[in-house]
């Protein structure tokens, strides 16, 4: 046993072994049993309590003298982390400083605390937040291990570059995803990313052609865009596996090209599937504001069809992706409705 | 799994973990008879003391050996029982007595020592009695009088307010609702309960309520209670059994039509792999938690626990019978979206099931639905897309022709009908006897009727009636015949081929269409006389038909061609209007016959009156122009203008009726000799002035400010684009009309307004796509971005315009920017293709093609190939000997041309050509000409 190797057994009594659950192995094989808080330079930062009545304190212990390290559940840590919200950022920042070098170490929690770090800092909505959240969720789809903390760090570079205005890397990246074999949540972030860019081509075509429906050279143009556009988004509400959020997301988007392509009947069904599926979500209140503006003969469901039993709770499907919070709620916060179609005009007279 | 089946398998579990009487008299907990088999009721054959058969039982109860145990109980009562002094010792073994029958599952025969023991006087001690009165319940439950069990366990409930039994009683009262045939009853029982059950008994309740409800039919109620609390059941050791209950009560839903409810339902199911974990994982949290209990209730915990770990396994077992859980998720999902008329949606789901879960049974008639809802949307490259998708998935696919069928449609629709007929055809080729085949023969032929192949397409429709006459689609195919022949022109066939379909079909669904052929074959073939009467037969019996209007004029036609001028005049009057295009035409040709008769008032009020009834029709500007020259032609001026100013100023505002701007446009021309010039621009000024003072920013003052700079145009063109420009701030361009808006754009560029100009061109495009001036409004823009240093953005444009604007005689213009802007760029090739452009179009005119030649030409001498060059230089003085300038250079580099090659003869020849050609003297290449002549010896 070295010097390190003592020391550690001396400091790290028996009153720790029955609280910690991460375990630190040294070169020489032992297993000490502990809580690991982070790292600091070129040292672990470790919990102590040797004395139970006393309060617990931090001490550091040269990393180069590990050689592995294994992380035990922490309720009380995971349990905060799934609260934190933007307002908790410096908190958060601190923990992913601490925990950022450890994103390697199977188990480690530091993929988890990037995550919610990165989601607080594109809930802030400031382009210097999301640059920094494009360099956490990043640097998590680099190097966490769990696959399903890299996708989601994937997930969330794409909607940080979307935060940030870069659509073509997050196309580019949507793109390339789409073609290897991703779990459900990524694969729906990707398709709305793509539908999103399309949406925008959509809406440029039709600005730009405001009566396309007559020029024979534009209609095939945007009947592509508009089927893409909206089979993206559908794609991503409604195939299985994806999380709540994704899918109210997928809904809205959807409605919004079918309001701005005037097809006021499915934008109605739309948002009736908003509220039917998502109710009590801020989705579901702007799919009934909808609506309400809509003339009665298309607000009124179709009697075909009965109402969906009115029901008030908003929790539906549990996102498997730790990746999934309010996030997006954020990005439609500058209109509550979707881009209403454009007035139907006169015909062109040639 | 069946409800009540499961129903009944949950609530045995439930019996067998309940406690029982141990042989003192004190209640326990264990589950204890779930391993006995039922022994058959026979008397014991024992023979002993009352203390014998006493302390054999009790040794036999601590050995839990339940048989021995009752057998001495019977035999004491068979030798002992009955008498006075043993009453007491009988009344205390009672309770033990019952629970060693019980314990052996012989109900009917527990009944009676229970009833002793709950009857007995003095009462047993109140635990004793509560139990024993919870095990008369659950006998008789098991013995299917359900409603003294219901009675016994309500009695149980008015001494017992918690403990396991209090729980159990609850879920056992609804179980026997249930069992009794009285589903409702069992739910508002269990949803009564469920505020008193703890959280371990809670969900099964609340699942129990929930399956209940879909019994009793109330599925809106059970989505209400899922909706409201699924979190209760999600987390918990009922969350399998609730997977498996959404999953029916979606298929309830479905099957009612309530497809929005069912999609509810649906998308609160997870994943089966997720379901599978989350089982796996309760099951080792069980094993584990159960082990780990200790202490007086140790018992009790352990049997709740295995109950619940048996009821996972067994809706994890439900679960997995239902065969791939998630493809029969998605396919309900598909379905009900299918019941809302969203085909897209349905599509989408059903491609994800394929692709998926490909090996299941059903998927591949999901992909004939999925091409079908394509098909539905209109969406054709989707179908086709999913047919490549299906030939991928499904490696011997039973549904590959009607696949290949779908995708042959698709094609046709997408008018790619080269690989429609591919399709068809190999359809045909690999099923030959299938019914598939005959349809895509069918499609074959009426593909190829598409693609102008008419007479192609006949023989193949012919060749379908021979060999399939009794097919369900024959009577298509040979109106379809008909239809062929008289595209293909060969009326005697129609006519033969509608005869045949007109004997074998005399009530067929096309009868009328035929019978129109048939006339019209008549027509055809010069039978005027046969195709009136069949005409006129035609209008009498089917006069709403679709090709009424047709039939009207070709009726006329033939009433022409014999003569009968005046029925045709009545036939062309009465079209009916349900046929705009017919009746417009007739109008017209009414007018063309009014005039062949020389009716010449009587033509100027006919096209008045379409004037005034035909206000949206395309042809009304022509009808105003055609009625205006009529009266003029009559010598009545005055009520021409009379006509043209009342529509122009009746119509002034309203942007949506542009016979306004056409007769603005043609004021000039068309009363040129009738009023003076002076007049007339006097005339425009004034109500340019007026329409000013009442809405300066109208369309009336636009466009009465638009006719008067036409007007000036000639006479004072600067005052004409002052006018213009002014305009321009009165315009709105989605409410201004193509010509307007081009000709203040050309007074921007004529006045330097670049930026302006082009802002009006886009203007110009963008709201009206189809106008006819679009080609001046491309090369504009052309011009524009080449000027502005923006080549891609001209060349861009330049490829539009050859797409949209092929036949415009700006094309060679175009061209010609577009090569020069290539050759700039570097690119030789693409120039040199752009050039030969130029040579085909048949728009352009000879200056910018003798221009191209030229630049073809100069390409070839940089290559250093005068041979080549020197044709072209020839074809620019032989054929467009009209643009001088251009034929001096082409001379000039042709003599060079000849010099480079040695040829100084043929070069001479070249330059006194040129000299003799009568080109003007003052162009610099004459005086070139000479000097290269002086040079070559030839000395004038």
């Amino acid at each position: 046993m070295n010097f390190f190797s003592a020391w550690f057994a001396v400091l790290l009594g028996s009153t720790l072994l029955c609280q910690a659950a991460d375990v630190v192995v040294l070169k020489n094989g032992e297993r000490r049993v502990c809580r690991i808080a982070g790292v600091e330079g070129e040292n672990l930062l470790l919990v102590s309590q040797p004395v139970a009545d006393l309060p617990p304190f931090v001490l550091s212990f040269p990393r180069k003298q590990t050689a592995s390290l294994e992380f035990g559940p922490d309720p009380q840590r995971e349990k905060w982390l799934r609260e934190a919200s933007k307002l908790q950022i410096t908190e958060l920042r601190s923990l992913w400083e601490k925990f950022a070098p450890l994103l390697p170490v199977a188990s480690s929690p530091g993929g988890r605390i990037g995550l919610r770090f990165g989601l607080a800092l594109l809930e802030e909505g400031r382009l210097p937040s999301s640059a920094e959240a494009l360099s956490v969720f990043s640097r998590v789809a680099h190097e966490a291990t769990d696959a399903r903390e890299h996708e989601a760090g994937i997930q969330g570079r794409l909607r940080a570059w979307t935060m940030l205005g870069l659509s073509a890397e997050a196309v580019a990246e949507a793109e390339a995803l789409l073609k290897a074999d991703i779990g459900a949540c990524l694969a729906a972030e990707a398709r709305l990313v793509l539908a999103a860019a399309n949406e925008a081509a959509l809406i440029h075509l039709l600005e730009e052609n405001p009566r396309w429906e007559e020029d024979d050279n534009v209609r095939p143009e945007r009947n592509a865009l508009y089927h893409k556009t909206l089979d993206l988004f559908l794609q991503a509400a409604l195939l299985p596996g994806g999380s709540p959020e994704l899918a109210m997301r997928g809904l809205w988007g959807a409605l919004g090209i079918h309001r701005r392509c005037g097809q006021l009947s499915l934008a109605a069904e739309t948002a009736r599937d908003l509220i039917a599926f998502f109710p009590g979500s801020a989705f579901a209140t702007k799919a009934t504001l909808f609506l309400e503006g809509l003339p009665s003969e298309i607000r009124e469901p179709d009697p075909r069809w009965p109402a969906p039993a009115s029901l008030d709770l908003t929790q539906t499907r549990k996102s498997p992706n730790p990746n999934e919070k309010k996030v997006h709620s954020d990005s439609h916060k500058d209109s509550d409705l979707p881009a209403a179609a454009p007035k139907r005009r006169k015909r062109s007279r040639d | 799994m069946r409800l009540p089946l499961f129903l009944i398998s949950f609530f045995t579990g439930l019996f067998f973990c309940v406690p029982c009487v141990d042989a003192k008299g004190n209640p326990r907990t264990k589950t204890v008879a779930a391993e006995a088999t039922p022994p058959a009721a026979s008397q014991p054959d024992l023979n002993g003391t009352a203390e014998e058969y006493l302390s054999q039982a009790a040794r036999a109860l601590s050995q839990s050996r339940w048989k021995e145990a009752s057998d001495a109980y019977s035999a004491y009562s068979r030798d002992f029982g009955g008498r006075p002094e043993t009453e007491a010792v009988a009344k205390r073994f009672q309770p033990a007595f019952a629970l060693a029958l019980l314990h052996q599952n012989r109900f009917q025969d527990a009944l009676a020592p229970l009833q002793r023991a709950l009857n007995a006087n003095p009462p047993l001690s109140p635990a004793l009695r509560q139990e024993l009165q919870f095990q008369e319940g659950l006998c008789m439950l098991s013995l299917g009088d359900y409603q003294r069990a219901r009675a016994s366990l309500e009695q149980f409930l008015t001494f017992c307010t918690a403990g396991p039994q209090f729980q159990q009683a609850h879920l056992l009262l609804a179980q026997t609702e249930l069992l009794s045939g009285n589903p409702a009853e069992a739910a508002e029982r269990l949803k009564a309960s469920r505020p008193l059950l703890d959280s371990f008994h809670a969900p099964q309740a609340l699942l129990q309520e929930i399956r209940t409800r879909i019994e009793a039919g109330q599925l809106e109620p059970a989505l209400a209670l899922v909706q409201k609390e699924k979190l209760l059941l999600q987390d918990s050791f009922e969350a399998v059994g609730f997977q498996n209950t959404l999953l029916r009560l979606a298929s309830h839903l479905l099957e009612q039509g309530q497809f929005r409810n069912a999609l509810i339902g649906l998308y609160q199911i997870r994943p089966f792999q997720t379901i599978l974990e989350f089982a796996e994982s309760q099951l080792l949290w069980i094993e584990k938690e159960g082990a780990g209990f200790s202490g007086p209730s140790a018992a009790s915990s352990k049997a709740m626990l295995k109950q619940s770990g048996e009821r996972i396994r067994l809706e994890l077992q439900t679960l997995k019978e239902c065969g791939a859980f998630d493809a029969a998720v998605l396919l309900r999902v598909a379905a009900a979206y299918q019941g809302l008329q969203r085909f897209r949606e349905a599509a989408l789901i059903l491609t994800q099931a394929i692709q998926k879960h490909p090996s299941e049974p059903s998927m591949e008639q999901a992909g004939i639905s999925i091409m079908q809802l394509w098909s539905e949307l209109e969406c054709w490259s989707h179908v086709d897309a999913v047919s490549t998708l299906f030939c991928a998935t499904f490696s011997k696919p039973q549904n590959l022709p009607t696949v290949l069928f779908l995708k042959g449609v698709a094609h046709q629709k997408e008018r790619h009908f080269a690989e429609a007929l591919k399709t068809f055809e190999t359809i045909v080729r690999v099923y030959p006897k299938s019914d598939i085949a005959r349809r895509a023969e069918l499609m074959r032929a009426f593909t190829l009727l598409m693609s102008g192949d008419a007479n192609l397409a006949a023989l193949q429709f012919a060749g379908f009636l021979k060999q399939s006459a009794k097919h369900e689609l024959a009577e298509e195919a040979a109106h379809w015949l008909c239809v062929a022949y008289a595209v293909g022109k060969q009326p005697e066939k129609c006519r033969t081929a509608a005869a045949e379909y007109l004997a074998r079909y005399p009530d067929g669904p096309n009868r009328s269409a035929v019978l129109f052929q048939n006339a019209r074959a008549a027509h055809a073939q010069h039978d005027y006389a046969l195709a009136i009467t069949e005409l006129g037969s035609l209008l009498e019996t089917f006069p709403e038909d679709p090709k009424a209007g047709e039939a009207h004029l070709l009726l006329a036609e033939a009433q022409l061609a014999t003569e009968d001028t005046e029925p045709a005049l009545t036939t062309l009057q009465n079209i009916p209007t349900s046929n705009p295009a017919a009746f417009e035409e007739g109008w017209f040709k009414a007018a063309k016959l009014l005039k062949t008769l020389g009716r010449s008032e009587q033509i100027a009020s006919h096209l008045e009156r379409f004037a005034q009834q035909r206000l949206q029709s395309p042809r009304y500007s022509d009808a105003v122009l055609w009625a205006c020259k009529w009266w003029i032609e009559l010598g009545q001026s005055e009520a021409s203008t009379r006509l043209a100013w009342e529509v122009i100023t009746e119509h002034a505002n309203d942007p949506n009726v542009p016979a306004v701007e056409s007769l603005l446009d043609s004021l000039a021309t068309l009363f040129a000799k009738a009023i003076p010039a002076e007049q007339r621009t006097s005339d425009l000024r004034l109500w340019a002035t007026e329409t000013t003072a009442q809405a300066p920013q109208g369309t009336a003052a636009l466009r009465a400010q638009w006719g008067l700079a036409r007007a000036l145009s000639r006479t004072s063109p600067l005052e004409a684009q002052q006018l213009l420009l002014t305009a321009r701030l009165k315009m709105q361009p989605h409410l201004t009309s193509d010509r307007i808006l081009s000709d203040i754009a050309e007074a921007c560029t004529s006045s330097g307004q670049a930026t302006q100009a082009a802002l009006l061109w886009r203007e110009m495009l963008k709201w009206h796509p189809r106008s006819v001036l679009k080609d001046r409004a491309l090369a504009a823009l052309m011009l524009e971005a080449e000027q502005s240093g923006e080549p891609d953005k001209a060349l861009q444009i330049a490829c539009r315009f050859e797409r949209e604007c092929a036949d415009s005689p700006l094309s060679g213009r175009v061209g010609l920017s577009k090569a020069l802007i290539q050759e700039a760029n570097g690119d030789r090739k693409e120039a040199e293709q752009s050039l030969q452009s130029v040579l085909l179009a048949r728009g352009a005119s000879g200056e910018f093609k003798s221009e191209a030649l030229l630049l073809l030409a100069e390409n070839q001498m940089q290559l250093g190939k005068p041979k080549t060059a020197i044709p072209y230089y020839q074809r620019v003085y032989v054929m467009y000997g009209r643009w001088k300038k251009t034929v001096a250079k082409a001379y000039l580099r042709s003599g060079e041309a000849f010099e480079k090659l040695g040829d100084k003869t043929a070069a001479r020849r070249t330059y006194r050509e040129m000299r003799e050609a009568g080109l003007p003297a003052e162009l610099p290449e004459m005086a070139q000409a000479d000097h290269r002549l002086a040079l070559l010896g030839e000395i004038e």
